[in-house]
Parts: C-alpha cells; structure tokens; sequence
C-alpha cells in the first residue's frame, strides 16, 4: 500500500532514546571533564593574551600621525640615544623589516623579557619597573577583590535570606556606590581619615625609615599604608558582589531542589548554604572574570590617589611624561594580572560546578 | 486608538518610581548641561586673589588654589559629561547591537569568530587599555576620548544582545515565521528586533555610565585634555594642588557628587527602561516575583494561615468529613460519589481554601487519604492541583496563602499490623528498599506523632517550624515535578540522599547513612554508582527513580507525586509509575499521585478525585468514576480522552466567503458525517520524501561520552503523503519525528535524501520557496511558542495572507478577488472555530492554549497549503480541548482534501486518525502501513513498546493486581527504558 515507504527494522533497535548508559565511573568522567574544561580556558587565556600582546604591537602603528616624532618633539633634548632607540623600535619607525618581521621581533623581545626603556625612570628598563611595581598592586588589589568577593557573597546571601527586612533594602544603595567612580571616593576617604582624622598616613607603600624584606616594621608600615586603599576598593566594589549574589540566591530559593531540601526537613542553615547558595555563588565567580577588568581600573585610579608605589602609579606617571614605552608595558603586565586571576576563578569554577564540561 | 502621547503617558505611570526618579534627575542634568555655560556666575578659568576660599554668597561653592569659581567649572563641566556620554554611549550601543546580532545569527566559523572577539575584549583590563589608547590620541580632544570608549566598550552590550539574538533564534515563533516564507530580513526585522530593543535601551544606559565614568577617569589622570572645563579635569587640579591636605572640601566634593549622582540617576534609569521599550505582550517588564517568604522559608508561609485566621473552628478531626463541596452551580452538581471508607484515615484535608495573591487557588477541597491507598487527583491547568500538592506539603509561597480549612494528618497505629492497615502493608521491612540491619529506620522513630503530640491527629498547618520538620520527610515525603530541576545540579546524589539520613537520624554516622542510600537506589532499579552521579549525567527517568529513593528513604507513610510523569516520554513515564506502584505494593505506604492524565488515574489509583476550578467536583472510587462519573466535567474529560473518530474525504468543501461565527468549541464533539468509503483510486503523492538523512553535532553533553561524534537524528527516511489522507508518524521523544516535519516544511536542510512536491523536485531561490510553502505548511508543537508575544492575531493572520496573496487573488474559491486581507484573515479563524471578533485584536497571552494552536493552524491556512504537517498539535494542551483541535485538523483534510501528517507520541490519536502510520525510532520507520494494522498488532518491539505505554483504565486489573509478580514491574522497567 505504502510501496514508497522503507520499512528497515534495524536488528537490536535502540531502545528509548536519551535513556543513554554512560560507561565508566561517573566520577572519573566528571573530573576527566573538568580537566579538559580547564585545559580549554587555559588555552582561551593564551590566545587572549596574544591578542592583546599583538594590540599592544598594533597600537603605535595604527595611530595617526607620526607618533614617534610627536614624542620626540615633546621630550625635548632630554632622549638619550637608547631611549630613542627603544622608541623607534616601539613605535616601528625608521626600522628597515616589514611589519611582520617587526611583529616576530617584538615577540622575541618580549619573549626575553625586554620591553624597552621607561623614560621616566631612566635609565630602569620597563621591565625591572613593573617588576618593581606589579607586587604592590597585586598584593593589595588582590586581597582588596578577595575580601571584597568573600563580603560581598556572603552579604548577599543574607540579604537574599532577609528579603524584605531592612537588611533587604539597603543593598540597592550599594549597587549605587558602584557608579561613584573609584577616585573621588578614594579622595574623599583620603580627605576625611587621612588629611582630617589622622588615622591613616597620606601616600606610600610604607613608612620612609622602613626598608623593603621581611621584616616586622617594613610589613606593619605596609599593611598600614594598604588599610585605606584597600577598604576604599572594597567599598567601591563589594556592591558588584553583593547584587549579583543576593539576585542569583532570591532566583535560587524559588528553585525546585531548594524546595525539596525544604520538605525533605533539612536544617534551615542546609537549606541556604548547600542548595540554595551553593548553586548561586557559581554565576557569581563567573562574574569575577567580566567584573575583575573594571575593578582592576578602579584600583588604578585609587593608587594614583594615594601615590602607592604600585602599578597604577607607574602609569599615571608614564601618562604624566609621556613615557609610551612603559605604558605598553604596563598595560601588558596589568592584562598578563587580570588574565592569570580569570584562570583562577575558571579553576575554581571547575571544582566547584559538575556541569562545566557541559557548557 | 491610543496614540503615542497616551502611550507614552500609560508606560511613564508604570514606571516604577526608582526609575521615575532617575528620570527626573536625569533630566535636571540635561537642563544644566544645556544652559550651564549661559548661566555660570564667572569665567570658570578666570583666577581672581580669592584663592582657596571657601563657599560663600561671592562664591557659592568657593574657588580654586587659583581663585577659580567651583559652581562656573561645575556648570561649566556638565555639558562635557553629557555629551561624552550620550555619544559614545550611542556608539558604543550601535556597534554592540551590530556585533552582538552577527554572533547571535551567523553560524559556523564566521559566528565563532565574532563570539571569540567579544570574549576577548571582555575580559581585556579596560581602563588601562583606555589609558593606552588615549594617550596616542591626546590631541584629539573629547572625540578621540569617545572614539576611544567606543572602541574598547562594546563588548559587555555586545554580550548581552548576542544571549538575546542566540535564545530568540531558538524561539519557535521565529521558526514559524520562516515556515510560513518570510524572508530572513523580515524576520530579523518583525520578530528579533522588538525583543532585542529593551536589551539595546538596557545596553544604552550601561554604555552611557560606563562612557561617563571613563571619561571623569581620563580627565582625572590628565587625558582628554586638562584646559577643557569637565568633572574630572576639575578634579585631575584638586589633586594636583593637594586640596585635600589644606581641607578644601568644596573642591574636592562637588565634582565627584555630580559624577555620583549623574551616576546614580542612569542606574536608577535602568531600573525601569526595560519597562517602556519592552514590546507590548512580552512581558519583558516584570520580572515574576521571586516567591520567598520575609524569612526565606524557615516557618513556610503556608503557616501564616495560624489559627486565629482560621474560618472553621473545629477543634476534633471529622470522622468523615468527605463531605462534597457544592458544584460550581447547583444544577450542575450531582451528588458526588464519597471515597472508600474501608481503610482507616492517614491524612484528611477538610475545606482547605487558598488565595493566590487575590483570586482563589482552592476553595473548600476535602479530600480523604486512607493508610496505604493510591489516591489520584486530576486536573487541567489552572485547577489548584499544584496548590494543593504544596499545601499538604507546606510549601506554599508568597503569595499564596492558606485562608481556611485544616490539613489532618492522623498518627500511626500503635501496631504496625493494625486492623485497619491493609494486610499487604505489613511486610514493610521486607521491601527492596529496607535500610541496612540495624540502623532501624522503622516507624518507630515518628510514630509519637509531631512535637510529642498526643497521639491524636495533628494539624499540618498549625505546626511550627520544629514540629513540621518532624513530620517531614519521616511521615510525608514528595516527589515534585520536574526532575530535572529538583536534583541539585552540584552535589552529588549520595550527599542528597545522604543529607535526609543525617538530618533525620543524627545518630547514624556518614559511611552508614551512604550504605543506606546505596540500598535505597538499588530499590528502585538503580546500581551503587549512580551514588557519585550528578543530577546532569542521569536520563530524566533515573532522575525519576533517585527522586523516588529520596523520597522512601526514611519509609514514610505518605508520598506526593507532583506529576512525576510530564518531561518524560511515555514508555519513561510508564516504567516510573509501575516502580512506583511496585514498591507501594510491597511498602504499603499511601500515594497522593497528581496528574493531568485521568487514564492513568483511572488504571492505577484507587481512589481519584478532580479537581475544576480549585473546587474537588468528583470523588470516589477509580471504577466507580470511570463507570459513572458523577459530574459533567469528569464525563467531558472522559469523554474527551477518547480519540476523534474521523470522516472521509467529500467533497472539497468552498473556502468560507464570510466570516461564519461559531460558538467557541467546548468539550462537546462536533457533530460527525456519516462515515463515506474510501477514495480508492487516486494519483501521485502530494508529497513525497525519499531517504532522508540528518545528522547534528552531539552538544557535549551529559557525560555521555561520545561528544564530538555527529548524532544521527534521521536516518534514511522515506514517507509519501497523499490528498485527503491523513498519516500518523509516532514514536518516543527523541526518535527523530520532529527532525522530520522540520526538513519536511524546509526549515532544515536534509544531509542526503530528497523531498518531491507534485512529483518534481522544489528548486532554489525565492520564488521557489514560496511556491513551495504554497504546498506545504507546518503547525508547531507549542502554540504559547509559536506566535509572537508583541504582535497580535489580527497581524499574524494579515502578514501571512499578504505574502501568499497569489494564493487568494485569482478570486479562489469562494473569497472574491478583492477581498482584503482582514477580511480573508476573519475566513481563516472562522475556519478553525474562532470567533474573529474576539480574538482579532488581542495579543496571544490573551489566549488560551487551545485558541491559540487554533489560530496557528489558521496562519498555516493562509498559504492555501495542499499539505498540513501537524508537529504534537495537542500534546502541550489540556486534555478537553485536544478533541477540538484534531477535530478541525481532520475536518480539512475531509473537506479541503489535504494531505495530513500528524506527528504525535500518542498511538490511541494516531490510530483513531489516521489512514496510515509510520513508527519511527531511533531516526528511521521501522514499521508502516494501515494503522489499524500496525498499532493494533505491532510487529516491531519499538512499536510494542508505544503501544504498551498508553494508559488504559480497563487494563487496571494488570497493572494494580497480582499478575504482575514481585520484580515484574522492574524488569518491565529495565525494557522499557535504561536497556
């Protein structure tokens, strides 16, 4: 009747379909997985960081006009030779190779290590410059987000827990302070606690009669130059944290497993932490990696404010004496940072998350 | 008609009141911006000997180091802020939208490329690469600080319009869109771009803050300019010249005030822009309220309803308190049969009322749950049945709430092998599902009742916290709905299981409470390993069974089954409900099993009430129901579950001239033709498909372990539609059928393989598109999907008649030459059963579900298709309405002479309706022919399998009784699904 029709019954015929037996210990896979979701992002942060190398080579190039001459002009007589040369070899001017021989020699260069001469810190190479600098910046923008993560999380928590008290609404007001921009709170708290109160030194890393090491007076000098900064950062930014965590914990509660471990009668502090926080706090590492690029260049501005001998302090004075070579630098450095700590929170999205090799 | 002002005056009051204040405050910043330098009291660079003065009446904010007047540089400044802003936050949202709807719409590399970008620029530091930029462009003033914001700050809304463009080219009503032969510009046009506004509007006021910011952090660092007048330059001096170690507050704070609240405002602005741009229908605006009580859930709201609110004072249970609620209206309310009064009380819920915010979810149910009985309760959506379930659960959510009734739940007998527990409850212990030797986790443990009760019936909504979590889980257990979702996702299922041990029985140790769950998964089918799975790497039937083996874990006396079935196909479904059968039979605990599938009730339960309209309008025994249904609705429902007997081909009938008002379809059956034989002799094929073949990439998904390898999801099919005639193509989910209907109606394009319309081959291009929609036309599975949210029926309708106008020009049948499009589009609905007036000008969530698949088949109508390809038409409807619209699929093919292909999962349809039948499993028909022949005696197991899955009331001696030995109903299981 139906002659067109294929009737192929396929011996041993699949049975129901998406009822699949996956083989071997769910375990093994699940970290086999997570392995090879880590492997994935680690490959995702190299190429991200070519990119941004070969930004940092296009950059000069692709400016208008001669930037190289403009940067000569505006120095001055004060160029010595090398500090020209290195100019020339940054901006790619007055070089016989094409641009791609450039490209391969600025790799080989940086591959060495070599950024060329700061001409503000003449005659500091760029690189011993941000080595200098990079640790300050890195010790306290990192324990400022760390801090500000852990407080910001767990305050969301709380307030998504509180919904509708008090507590509740007072988080817009931080997801407000998050517009402020960095600086202007860092000069107000600067004014108020440093220049008023005196209960914080003005500017610095640490005290002048203190030299760098390990050593007792050097780290408490330091940890009380990085106290005002830090909870400036902190302030500025634990309203990020805080949002997201309290709107992806209010979504998590009215989840279906949240409330089955609510009529399974687990503890109340169960209910909260294991499922419905548990499942919220993994958007929220997430959110490091987009989050993490915009507070980094708040810190930036704080430590101008504060003249802390960190990163962002160097670039405020490459900006200030137009040193275009260590601003390249900097700016490598300070992705190079904010890349390695996007790794960390992947790192930790995989242990944290089963699903991550579904995505 | 309403026009713009009106409607621009309706959105401002629905503006929620942040967002009105950020738009004031917005504005106030544009006047100043606006007229600022008009009216500055000073030169803002003129410097004057009052140096560092502070406010006064001479200078109202006080001067500079160099005797500058704060309020002029101020006023002065706006006008950079602003203008920075708005244009830069205007192209920065141009390139988002641009960049963001390629990643979301191109495929293949091209798509992956554009998604690398954005990613890459996501993560990049932005300020330092903004510094770096700016820097070379220092002389280019405030063009080259926009140039440099657009450059680096696309990225975020780029994202976002991306997510927005990837779900909505998922979206069925862009794939009905394409079925019906709109061209792709159209499309992106008429359906993408109004739901990708608001996520633009969003994105403006994102890229405007950002640009604001950046531009004050740039000024502030002595970029963009230090002799051009703004907040940040004003502060980049104030820093320079130390004013905060002098105290020279009123420099220092004024600026930065005016960046906050310009801040502040945009962000306030965001709050509700959504509101205003969201199209119309959408529903974009509100977000639905996460329920969560004022103190998250520890004492669930659904205790609210304390006491003192209580409207029935009755201090003692009702011994019988079964008594039937009064109908909807009197003459419609047959005396209701009671339920079985042969098994004593477990739980007793008596005129229980709840509102849902402040229309009832329940009004007066009494329902009666005797020790160790299956207790079914159906209902179509909206019936309460949901509410009912979290009720007796105590899970109810703002805003619902309990205004009347009790919940009784009644204490267990001193003996376990009390007299009234039925006989076949007393092997409790001997069950699959026994906890390891020792650890007791008998009745014993609860038997006191809640809190220290005295054993007599306790309350459910009246315990307290401490109280209701003694009952939980030890006496009432729940199975909720969608397995899916009620696993968590991150933990493992031991330390699910492990955490109801623990939490229940603080003495049992963690190595002992993970021996205890491994014994509960092996009760229910599942092996030991599964202990370490996660919820993603199960199929949804053993998500099913650990939800399952959750629940018996502490043997409670009582389970709720929140429809346990819906999300699985229905061989899963049938396995899951024989597992769970099988172990009450051996557990004899009593099972509330909540459903919309009343078959099922009918073969399983023993005792079934419906629910209409929150009211219980049946409740009784499960064959008394069947047999006599004592309420119209139950016998609607009945009747309604039976197929739809078909009619045969007459004549084609005339395409209706004029819009011919039918009274909305109820439950009642349209009247049937006297049954004509067949057309015998008839020519070719309409349509006809030959070896088709589809594969897709495999998602690397659910640790199957073959990601990377391509999924063959149709394999060498080849089917032949004939006019007049209607062909079933059935088969589990996931067999292919929908692949099939989607390469029939073009929207995919086959791998090998051919389709023939009218016995030639379709060509390319435009023309041969539409000439080939001409012929044939597909109707989706899911018609809250399948319309578009902001349009209304009317331009659904009108659309569709427009671009098959040639279709209806040549004066067709019936429609004269001329007629316009609305009045063709009226002939349409009319042709399904709709009234047009009503329902012409209303958006589709007016609707409900049946009235909208009915208007979907009217805009596959509208191509004057010679082939009708029916995707699940019913299975996302409620069961009364399904008849209606299998009754309007087969009254054109009887009269119009269209060939039909209705896909569907469910045989008795399939063999009720059509001529032919294909069986589709595993992407290829393994069996075809006469449907009487194949469904009534399968051949193939694939077939057998479908055919067993339906649930029958009249095999309920089978399914309830004894000829199913101990373990039949596992092995049974074990074919049916995880073989």
């Amino acid at each position: 009747m139906l002659a067109s029709v294929l009737v192929r019954p396929r011996p041993g015929a699949l049975p129901v379909a998406g009822e699949r037996r996956p083989g071997g210990s769910p375990t093994r896979r699940g970290w086999w997985a997570r392995a090879r979701y880590v492997a994935h992002r680690a490959a995702f942060t190299v190429v991200t960081f070519a990119a941004a190398v070969s930004l940092d080579f296009l950059l000069p190039r692709l400016m208008p006009g001669n930037p190289l001459a403009a940067e000569l002009l505006r120095l001055g007589g004060r160029a010595s030779p090398a500090a020209v040369r290195a100019l020339r070899l940054a901006f790619g001017v007055h070089t016989r190779q094409g641009l791609a021989g450039q490209y391969v020699a600025f790799w080989a260069q940086l591959l060495h290590g070599r950024l060329g001469v700061s001409i503000t810190y003449f005659p500091s190479s760029v690189a011993s410059v941000v080595a200098q600098s990079l640790p300050w910046s890195v010790c306290l923008v990192g324990m400022a987000t760390l801090i500000s993560f852990t407080v910001g999380t767990a305050l969301g928590v709380v307030a998504a827990w509180r919904r509708g008290t008090w507590f509740d609404a007072v988080v817009p007001a931080t997801g407000l302070l998050a517009s402020v921009p960095y600086f202007w709170t860092a000069l107000v708290s600067l004014t108020v606690f440093a220049a008023t109160l005196h209960w914080f030194p003005l500017s610095g890393g640490s005290g002048a009669t203190t030299t760098a090491g390990w050593n007792w007076p050097f780290a408490w000098s330091a940890l009380d130059h990085a106290v005002l900064p830090a909870a400036t950062i902190v302030v500025s930014s634990v309203g990020i944290w805080l949002l997201g965590m309290r709107n992806m914990t209010v979504a998590s509660l009215a989840e279906d497993h949240v409330l089955l471990a609510e009529a399974k009668g687990l503890p109340t502090r169960r209910v909260l932490l294991a499922y419905a926080a548990r499942t919220a706090v993994l958007p929220n590492v997430a959110g490091l990696a987009v989050s993490l690029g915009f507070v980094v260049g708040g810190a930036i501005l704080t430590e101008i404010v504060f003249s802390y001998p960190g990163i962002g302090f160097v670039l405020y004075n490459a900006v200030a004496n137009d040193d275009l070579p260590l601003m390249q630098g900097v700016f490598l450095a300070i992705t190079a940072a904010v890349l390695l700590a996007n790794l960390l929170a992947d790192l930790v999205t995989a242990l944290l998350d089963p699903r991550v090799a579904q995505s | 008609m309403s026009t713009p002002f009106v409607v621009l005056r309706r959105r401002w009051r629905a503006l929620p009141r942040p967002a009105a204040t950020g738009v004031v405050l917005l504005g106030v910043f544009v006047v100043i911006a606006a007229v600022g330098p008009l009216v500055a009291p000073d030169d803002p660079s003129a410097t004057s000997v009052a140096a560092l003065a502070a406010p006064s009446w001479h200078h109202l904010l006080g001067t500079t180091q160099t005797g500058q007047d704060v309020l002029s540089q101020l006023l002065v400044g706006a006008r950079v802020s602003l203008l920075v802003g708005t244009v830069a936050g205007l192209l920065t949202t141009v390139v988002a939208a641009a960049v963001g709807m390629a990643a979301g719409y191109l495929r293949g590399v091209a798509g992956e490329a554009v998604t690398s970008l954005v990613n890459l620029f996501l993560v990049l530091p932005v300020l330092p690469l903004v510094i770096v930029m700016s820097a070379y462009l220092r002389s280019s003033g405030w063009l080259g600080v926009v140039a440099v914001i657009v450059a680096v700050g696309w990225a975020t809304g780029a994202r976002v319009v991306r997510a927005q463009a990837r779900s909505l080219r998922q979206r069925d009503f862009v794939a009905a869109a394409r079925a019906s032969g709109e061209r792709p510009w159209r499309i992106l046009w008429t359906e993408v771009l109004p739901h990708v506004l608001p996520v633009l509007a969003s994105g403006f006021v994102t890229a405007m803050l950002f640009a604001v910011v950046t531009q004050a952090s740039l000024a502030f660092i002595g970029l963009g300019g230090v002799d051009r007048w703004s907040w940040g330059t004003m502060l980049y001096w104030a820093q320079n010249a130390d004013a905060f170690s002098v105290g020279a507050w009123w420099w220092i704070v004024p600026p930065g005030a005016c960046l906050a609240l310009l801040g502040t405002s945009l962000v306030l602005v965001n709050f509700g822009v959504d509101t205003v741009v969201a199209p119309v229908g959408s529903g974009a605006g509100h977000r639905p309220g996460a329920p969560a009580s004022a103190s998250g859930g520890a004492p669930a709201p659904g205790s609210r309803g304390g006491p003192e609110r209580r409207t029935a004072p009755a201090a003692q249970p009702p011994p019988q308190a079964a008594c039937p609620p009064a109908g909807e209206a009197a003459h419609l309310a047959p005396p209701v049969v009671g339920p079985r009064r042969d098994v004593p009380s477990l739980l007793t819920v008596e005129a229980l009322s709840v509102v849902h915010g402040d229309t009832p979810a329940l009004q007066g149910v009494d329902l009666q749950v005797g020790w160790g009985e299956v207790v079914g309760i159906a209902g179509e959506t909206g019936s309460g049945k949901s509410t009912l379930v979290h009720a007796v659960t105590r899970l109810l959510r703002e805003p619902s709430r309990v205004t009347g009734g009790r919940i009784w739940l009644h204490p267990r007998p001193p003996v376990p092998g009390h007299a009234g527990v039925p006989a076949d409850a007393a092997p409790r212990r001997a069950g699959a599902a026994s906890g390891p030797v020792g650890l007791a986790p008998g009745p014993a443990g609860a038997a006191s009742g809640p809190a220290g009760a005295a054993p007599g019936p306790a309350d459910l909504l009246g315990l307290d916290a401490a109280a209701l979590r003694l009952v939980r889980w030890e006496r009432v257990a729940f199975v909720p709905q969608a397995a899916l979702h009620a696993l968590n996702p991150v933990l493992p299922v031991r330390a699910q299981l492990v955490d109801v041990v623990r939490a229940h029985r603080p003495g049992v140790g963690r190595r002992d409470a993970a021996e205890w769950a491994a014994e509960a998964l092996l009760g229910v089918g599942l092996e030991r390993r599964h202990l370490a799975s996660y919820a993603h790497e199960l199929s949804g039937g053993m998500r099913q069974r650990v939800l399952i083996a959750m629940a018996l874990l502490l043997r409670p006396d009582l389970v709720v089954l929140d429809e346990p079935t819906t999300a699985l196909d229905p061989a899963t479904q049938r396995a899951v409900v024989e597992e769970v059968l099988r172990l009450q039979r051996t557990l004899g605990f009593a099972v509330i099993l909540v459903t919309h599938d009343l078959s099922l009730l009918l073969e399983v339960a023993d005792t079934v009430a419906v629910l209409h309209g929150g009211r219980v309008v049946e409740h009784g025994d499960a064959g008394t129901v069947h047999r006599r249904p004592a309420h119209p609705y139950t016998a609607a429902l009945l009747a309604a579950r039976l197929p739809v007997p078909r009619r045969t081909v007459g004549d084609p009938g005339p395409w209706p001239s004029q819009p011919q008002p039918q009274p909305r379809p109820s439950l009642a059956r349209p009247s049937l033709a006297k049954p004509l034989p067949t057309v015998e002799q008839r020519p070719g094929p309409v349509l006809a498909a030959d070896g088709l073949c589809k594969s897709f990439r495999a998602r690397p998904a659910a640790g199957a372990g073959v990601s990377g390898s391509a999924v063959q999801a149709v394999d060498g099919v080849s089917l032949a539609l004939y006019a007049g005639r209607a062909t079933a193509l059935v088969g589990a989910s996931g067999s292919g059928k929908s692949t099939v209907a989607r390469l029939l109606a073009r929207l995919d394009v086959p791998d090998a393989g051919r389709v023939v319309v009218d016995g030639c081959a379709p060509g390319r291009g435009r023309r041969a598109e539409l000439a080939y929609r001409r012929r044939v036309q597909l109707v989706l599975q899911d018609p809250y999907a399948s319309l578009n949210p902001a349009r209304t029926v009317g331009s659904h309708l009108r659309r569709a008649v427009r671009l098959h106008r040639v279709a209806w020009a040549a004066g067709a049948a019936g429609v004269p030459g001329g007629a316009a499009d609305d009045d063709v589009a009226r002939a349409l609905l009319a042709r399904v059963g709709l009234v047009p007036d009503d329902v012409l000008d209303r958006l589709p969530a007016a609707l409900s579900g049946g009235q909208r698949q009915r208007v979907a088949i009217a805009r596959a109508l509208a191509a004057r298709p010679a082939v009708l390809i029916a995707d699940e038409p019913v299975s996302m409807l409620d069961v009364s309405v399904r008849a209606g619209i299998l009754a309007v699929l087969d009254e054109l093919r009887a009269e119009h002479g269209m060939a039909l292909l209705h896909i569907t999962h469910d045989v008795a349809a399939a063999r009720a309706s059509a001529d032919e039948v294909l069986v589709m499993d595993a992407g290829r028909v393994v069996e075809a022919g006469p449907a009487e022949e194949v469904l009534g005696s399968p051949a193939h197991p694939a077939t057998r399998r479908l055919v067993d899955a339906q649930p029958d009331p009249g095999r309920r001696r089978a399914t309830r009784g004894e000829t199913l030995p101990e373990g039949g109903g596992k092995e049974r299981a074990a074919m049916g699904t995880e073989r």
